[in-house]
């Protein structure tokens, strides 16, 4: 836990962060901690449910037996799909128009943004918008660069999560995307315990590392 | 409605081990299937516990896979009327040969719109009358391969979200990994979405199953069952 303190105390505002999992390596311990940790930091937190993914992490993180009761006053950003996880305080729905997605998506952000702290923006289920453009090369190219855009200015610190083997579906799309985090994180391990491997941080002594995050 | 729901459990297990797995109630089950899998047997293994302790049933029957299953299991010499006992329901999603309880009927070729309203009308009728029910999901697989348009095949994925959690069922996707292995961030999205996955494989003279996730984490890994094991448990007192 102090490591991954450390990983996380160090974000300067407008950094990156990328997490990446699959199926056998799943997210959600790191989620919920992270969750936790924001809270014991008093940092706002915004949580940007893409196509229902809090859904999934919530349900998931139930059936481990452990408190979802943290999830349930964050501010949720739903971006498409239409299950109700979370406190949902904005909509946008998915147009066909990713410049359109795009603009709206930043002046809706902009407006849940503000306060004198730098809020931290948890970003679940980019990976499904890169599936849901499937072959709009444009749109997911797009996408891409989205975490840059948003960095700019240093008004939040982002964690995005993604499922590793769907951006691979977009093998260079994704390789691009990759270049815009400062922080990137590789989960391991299973439900019991997670073991994240760090591949790039702003800590260059913590790179190469694995960082172990117990079962609370 | 009972309170006594909530910790329900059924006590089907895949194939277990010195333990019974249990699996909890919301979960969705992927178990996916390699072509030289008897998968039909796991499918009998599994409804056969889920009915002797009394629970419901509910078969999605995509594109007849059901008879399919049903043939087999018969040409194993196994004895398929229980599926038309009172406690199994059947939703038909396309197809024409019915088999048990058709309790809905959908057209394949309906919009998803059209599909998922009538599915979740036939499904809450359903769960009206039970207090807890286990799903079966039949043809998954085929319904992919049904669906050339990829944002079609994304609907339908989404689609199945609004159920997972759902405390008064267990649902147990089965799917042919050779089938979807060639639908890649199809097989990736939907293994993500589940809560647990099982493998059923091959291994010569032995079968292998590889519980990959679930919530249970002291049931992941994976054990090999030799061909006289699974006769054991498809005859006798498995």
């Amino acid at each position: 836990m102090e490591e991954f303190s450390r990983l996380f105390d160090a974000l300067t505002p407008g950094e990156n962060v990328l997490v990446l999992y699959d199926s056998e390596h799943p997210p959600y311990l790191l989620f919920l901690a992270l969750i936790n940790y924001a809270i014991k930091k008093e940092t706002p937190v915004i949580i940007d449910d893409i196509i229902d993914s809090l859904h999934i992490y919530r349900t998931n993180i139930k059936l481990l037996g452990l408190d979802v009761s943290p999830l349930d006053n964050i501010p949720v950003l739903k971006i498409g799909g239409s299950m109700n996880t979370g406190h949902v305080v904005a909509r946008l729905s998915l147009d066909e128009d990713v410049d359109i997605y795009i603009s709206r998506y930043s002046s809706v952000f902009g407006s849940l943004i503000g306060g004198e702290q730098v809020p931290l923006n948890i970003v679940l289920g980019i990976d499904k918008l890169f599936a849901f453009y499937f072959n709009d090369w444009r749109a997911i190219r797009r996408l891409t660069t989205i975490p840059g855009e948003f960095a700019e200015g240093g008004h939040r610190t982002a964690v995005y999560f993604a499922n590793q083997r769907i951006l691979e579906t977009f093998p260079r799309l994704s390789a691009m995307f990759k270049d815009f985090f400062t922080t990137i994180l590789v989960m391991g391990g299973n439900l019991k315990g997670c073991r994240v491997n760090v591949v790039r941080s702003p800590k260059i002594e913590m790179m190469g590392e694995e960082v172990t995050l117990t079962r609370a | 409605m009972n309170n006594g729901v909530r910790g329900k459990c059924t006590h089907a297990g895949v194939f277990c081990r010195e333990r019974h797995y249990k699996f909890r109630p919301g979960e969705t089950v992927l178990i996916e299937y390699s072509s030289d899998f008897p998968y039909y047997l796991a499918f009998y293994y599994l409804i056969r516990a889920v009915r002797r302790e009394g629970i419901p049933v509910l078969i999605d029957d995509i594109g007849d896979t059901l008879s399919r299953y049903a043939f087999a299991l018969e040409t194993s010499g196994i004895e398929t009327s229980f599926l038309n006992d009172e406690g199994v329901y059947v939703i038909k999603i396309g197809g024409k040969r019915n088999i048990g309880n058709v309790s809905g009927r959908i057209g394949i070729e309906s919009d998803f719109y059209v599909h998922n309203l009538e599915y979740s009308r036939v499904f809450e009728n359903i769960l009206c009358q039970k207090d807890f029910f286990v799903n079966f999901v039949l043809g998954f697989d085929t319904r992919l391969l049904m669906t050339p348009n990829p944002r079609d095949r994304f609907s339908f994925l989404v689609s199945k979200l609004h159920y997972l959690g759902n405390e008064r069922r267990v649902a147990f996707y089965f799917v042919n990994s050779d089938v979807i292995s060639g639908y890649t961030w199809e097989r990736e999205y939907l293994r993500e979405m589940v809560t647990s996955l099982v493998q059923l494989e091959r291994d010569g003279e032995q079968y292998v199953v590889r519980v990959v996730k679930s919530p249970d984490y002291d049931a992941i890994g994976s054990f090999n069952l030799p061909k006289e094991t699974l006769i054991r448990l498809i005859r006798g007192e498995g």
